[in-house]
C-alpha cells in the first residue's frame, strides 16, 4: 500500500482511530480516553480497598482504629498534659478526630498516589491505559476510608456536644479539595518516584513534619497573631480549618481556602502536564 | 485493500550503560559531580530501526526473531505501552495486547474479582465483562473455585483463567506475545484454536512466538526481525525456514545480561548471565556424547520466597523436549539469602537428538506461582554427532527421527534350547 492510500482515508477504508507517534501532543482525545477508562478507576480503587482488608480479622475496622488511637494519644498528650483546647464549641477529642480524618484523606491519598505507579509497574509495562487512572484510583481508595471516618465523626458529634449546622454540607467540597490536593501533588511525586525512588523515603518524613505545621491537633488560633500570616503558606491549613468550620458552624476561613484552591489547581495542572509528558516513558523506567 | 495497521519507519532508541531501570537522586548528583572529569558513558542503541509494514484486516501475522531482535519492542509500540522514538503507526481499530497472561491479577482476590479486574485493565467495560462472564468461567473451567483467592489456584487453573479473560476481548486487532508457552498441551491447543477463531472471524492477529509449529499453523504471513530491522517479510513457511537457517550461524551460547545493562527480573531476583558449557564445544556445536551444562547466574535481591531456576528445552520444530527445575530437592524449598548464585543443570550426554535447540531460562516461585524472569530463547546450540561409532547412532549413518537419542543398555545372550528360565527373564 502506498503512502497516498494512507492519506486517502475514504469511506471503504478503515478510519484510523489512533496514530502512534513519538511525543504525542496533549489533546482532548486524552480526556476522552480517561473518561472511557472510568470503570477501571472504580475497579482499581475497589481492588485497593479489598486487598487492604483481606485476611485482616478486623477488616474495615482498621480504617477507624488508626485515627481513633491517634485521637486518644493526641487527647492525652496535647489536651490533658499540654492543655491545648479546641477553639470550636466542641470537646477536644472530636475537634482532634475531625482534623485527623481530613488530614488522613490528604496524607493517605498522597502516599498511595506517590507509590502507585511503582507498585503497579507490572501492569504498566504490559498493558496500555491512561496512566492517570492509577494515582487517581489510590486517592479514590483513600476517599473510601475517609467516608467511613466522616460517618464516625457524624456519630460522635451529638455525643461530644456538637450541634449540626447547615454549613455541614460544605464538608463535601472541602473533602474534594483535600483529595484534589493529594492528587495534584501525587501527579508529580508518582512520576518522579519512577525515576528517583528517594520519593518513597522522603515523603513519609515530609508528611510527618507537615502534620505539625497544620492545625490538626491544635487550633490555628493558638498561633500568635503576628505569625498567623504564615498559615497562608500551608494550603492544607485552610482545608483543615475549613473542614472544621463546616462541621462545627464556626467562621469559614475563606481567604485561606481560596489560597488552598488556587495552589491545588496550579500544582495539579502543572502535575498533569508533567505526568503526561513523562507518561510515554513510564514503561521504559519501571 | 486498505491496511488496518500501517507502520512507517518506526524506531525505538534505548540507552544502555545505565544500570537498572531507575536511579536514585544520589546517582544523579554523583554523575553531576563527576561530570567535569569523566565522559558520560551512556551509549544508546536502536532496539527497532526503520520498521515499516502494513497489515490488512483479517490477516494473521507471525513475528519471529531471536531474543533482542526487537519483537517485544515492536509489540509494546503497537500496544501503546511505550512510544516510538521516530516514525508512526496508524491503527484502524481497537487494539488489545496480550503480552502476559493475567496482567494485574491480584493473588489475594478471588477468581471472580480477578475476572472483573483483569477485564477492566484490558479495556473491557463492565457490561462486556458481565456479558461474557459465564463464557469466561466455562472456558477456564474454574466454576468451583470462583470465590477462592487465586493465590490458592494451581498454576494450570491460574493460567486458564487468565487466558480465558483475554480470549473474550473483542478487539479489531489482537496482539499476542508467546502466551501459549504456558499451560498443558490440551489447554495450549484450546488457546491456539481460540486464536484461530479470532483470525478467521475477520479480526487481525499479530502473534509473537518462538514456537515455529504454532506460527506455521496460525499465520499465513510472517515477519522476521533481525537486530531491530525487518529481515524478511513474506509467506510463513519461507520466513520460518529463513529463521531456522539464520539461527544456526550465530547461536548465543553465553549471554551476559549484567554487562549489557539489561538484567531481566522482578523485585525479588534478576538474571545476570546464562550460558551453555560442554567439553569439546566448538562455536555453538556440542558433541552428542558430552554432557551439557546450563548455567544460570542470578542475584537474589530479597529473601522472601523459594526460587527455582528452570530450563525449557525446545527443538527446531518448536516442540518442548523437556522442562527441568530443581524443586524435587527439598533443600531448595526454602528462601535463599540475598546474593549472587549460579545454578547449574547437567543434561547427560547422549540425551538430545542431533539438531538445533533453543533454551528458555527462568526463575520461578511455585507457591504462589510467580515468574521472576523468563528469557525465551535465551540460549541456543546445536547438537552434533561426529559418528565415531560410540554414540546411540552406532555405525548407522542415515537420518534418524526422534526428539531424544538416549544411549540405552543392550544385551544379548545366547538362547540355549529348552532353558525356559532364560525366556522368562
Amino acid at each position: 500500500m502506498s503512502d497516498d492510500a494512507v492519506a486517502a482515508v475514504g469511506t471503504t477504508a478503515p478510519r484510523y482511530e489512533l496514530v502512534i507517534k513519538p511525543h504525542a501532543a496533549i489533546s482532548l482525545a486524552d480526556l476522552a480516553d480517561i473518561w472511557r477508562y472510568r470503570e477501571l478507576l472504580w475497579t482499581l480503587a475497589a481492588r485497593d480497598v479489598r486487598v487492604r482488608y483481606k485476611q485482616a480479622a478486623f477488616g474495615v475496622a482498621w480504617a477507624l482504629l488508626q485515627p481513633l488511637s491517634q485521637m486518644i494519644i493526641f487527647t492525652v498528650l496535647f489536651n490533658r498534659l499540654a492543655g491545648i483546647r479546641a477553639d470550636a464549641p466542641v470537646a477536644y477529642p472530636l475537634f482532634c478526630f475531625s482534623g485527623i480524618v481530613i488530614w488522613q484523606l490528604f496524607s493517605a491519598g498522597l502516599t498511595g498516589a506517590s507509590n502507585s505507579l511503582v507498585e503497579n509497574a507490572n501492569v504498566i509495562s504490559k498493558v496500555w491505559f491512561p496512566r492517570v487512572v492509577v494515582p487517581l484510583a489510590t486517592v479514590l481508595a483513600a476517599g473510601i476510608d475517609f467516608v467511613v471516618g466522616l460517618a464516625l465523626v457524624l456519630i460522635m458529634m451529638p455525643i461530644f456536644g456538637a450541634h449540626f449546622h447547615a454549613s455541614i454540607f460544605f464538608a463535601i467540597p472541602l473533602a474534594l479539595v483535600a483529595a484534589g490536593s493529594a492528587f495534584a501533588v501525587g501527579l508529580w511525586t508518582s512520576a518522579i518516584n519512577l525515576q528517583f525512588r528517594d520519593v518513597r523515603y522522603a515523603l513519609p518524613f515530609l508528611l510527618q513534619l507537615l502534620i505539625f505545621l497544620t492545625p490538626v491537633f491544635y487550633p490555628s488560633s493558638l498561633i500568635p497573631a503576628r505569625w498567623q500570616p504564615l498559615l497562608y503558606l500551608n494550603p492544607m491549613a485552610g482545608v483543615v480549618d475549613g473542614f472544621r468550620a463546616s462541621l462545627f458552624g464556626t467562621p469559614m476561613p475563606w481567604a485561606r481556602l481560596g489560597v488552598s484552591l488556587v495552589a491545588a489547581t496550579v500544582v495539579g495542572l502543572g502535575g498533569f502536564l508533567y505526568f503526561r509528558r513523562m507518561e510515554q516513558s513510564f514503561a521504559d523506567r519501571v | 485493500m486498505s491496511a488496518i495497521i500501517s507502520a512507517r519507519g518506526i524506531g525505538k532508541q534505548y540507552r544502555i550503560g545505565a544500570r537498572g531501570g531507575y536511579k536514585s537522586l544520589r546517582d544523579v548528583l554523583g554523575d553531576f559531580v563527576r561530570a567535569p572529569f569523566q565522559r558520560k558513558k551512556s551509549e544508546s542503541f536502536w532496539a527497532l530501526d526503520d520498521v515499516s509494514f502494513d497489515v490488512s484486516p483479517g490477516e494473521a501475522v507471525g513475528i519471529i526473531g531471536r531474543n533482542g531482535a526487537g519483537k517485544s519492542t515492536l509489540l509494546k509500540i503497537l500496544s501503546r505501552i511505550t512510544a516510538p522514538t521516530k516514525g508512526e503507526v496508524r491503527l484502524g481499530g481497537r487494539i488489545a495486547a496480550l503480552l502476559e497472561v493475567g496482567t494485574g491479577f491480584h493473588p489475594e482476590l478471588t477468581g471472580r474479582e480477578n475476572i472483573h479486574l483483569n477485564g477492566a485493565i484490558m479495556g473491557m467495560s463492565r457490561v462486556e465483562i458481565r456479558r461474557s462472564f459465564d463464557e469466561i468461567v466455562a472456558f477456564a473451567d474454574v466454576e468451583k473455585f470462583l470465590d477462592t483467592p487465586v493465590k490458592r489456584y494451581s498454576s494450570g487453573m491460574y493460567v486458564r483463567l487468565a487466558f480465558a479473560v483475554a480470549a473474550h476481548l473483542r478487539p479489531e486487532i489482537l496482539v499476542v506475545d508467546e502466551v501459549l508457552a504456558v499451560g498443558d498441551a490440551a489447554f495450549q491447543k484450546k488457546c491456539l484454536g481460540k486464536m484461530q477463531d479470532v483470525a478467521s472471524g475477520g479480526r487481525t492477529v499479530l502473534f509473537v512466538s518462538h514456537n515455529m509449529a504454532a506460527i506455521t499453523r496460525l499465520c499465513t504471513r510472517a515477519i522476521l526481525l533481525r537486530d531491530g530491522r525487518i529481515a524478511v517479510d513474506g509467506r510463513t513457511d519461507t520466513v520460518v525456514g529463513e529463521y531456522i537457517r539464520g539461527n544456526s550461524d550465530d547461536s548465543p551460547v553465553a549471554v551476559d545480561y549484567e554487562a549489557t545493562g539489561r538484567a531481566p527480573g522482578s523485585e525479588h531476583a534478576r538474571l545476570l548471565a546464562a550460558r551453555v558449557r560442554s567439553d569439546e564445544m566448538r562455536a555453538a556445536v556440542v558433541d552428542i556424547r558430552q554432557p551439557i551444562h546450563v548455567e544460570i547466574d542470578y542475584e537474589i535481591l530479597r529473601e522472601h520466597w523459594p526460587l527455582h531456576p528452570n530450563v525449557h528445552v525446545y527443538n527446531e520444530d518448536g516442540t518442548c523436549v523437556f522442562i527441568t527445575n530443581d524443586s524435587y530437592d527439598p533443600s531448595t524449598r526454602t528462601a535463599r539469602a540475598p546474593g549472587r548464585y549460579r545454578a547449574v543443570v547437567d543434561i547427560p550426554g547422549n540425551t538430545l537428538a542431533e539438531g538445533m535447540y533453543s533454551l528458555d531460562v527462568a526463575l520461578s516461585t511455585f507457591e504462589p506461582v510467580v515468574v521472576h524472569f523468563f528469557e525465551r530463547g535465551a540460549l541456543a546450540f546445536q547438537v552434533h554427532d561426529p559418528g565415531e561409532g560410540d554414540s546411540a547412532r552406532g555405525t548407522y549413518a542415515g537420518p534418524i527421527p526422534g526428539a531424544l537419542r538416549p544411549l540405552l543398555p543392550w544385551s544379548t545372550v545366547p538362547l540355549a534350547r529348552r532353558e525356559r528360565e532364560v525366556v522368562n527373564r
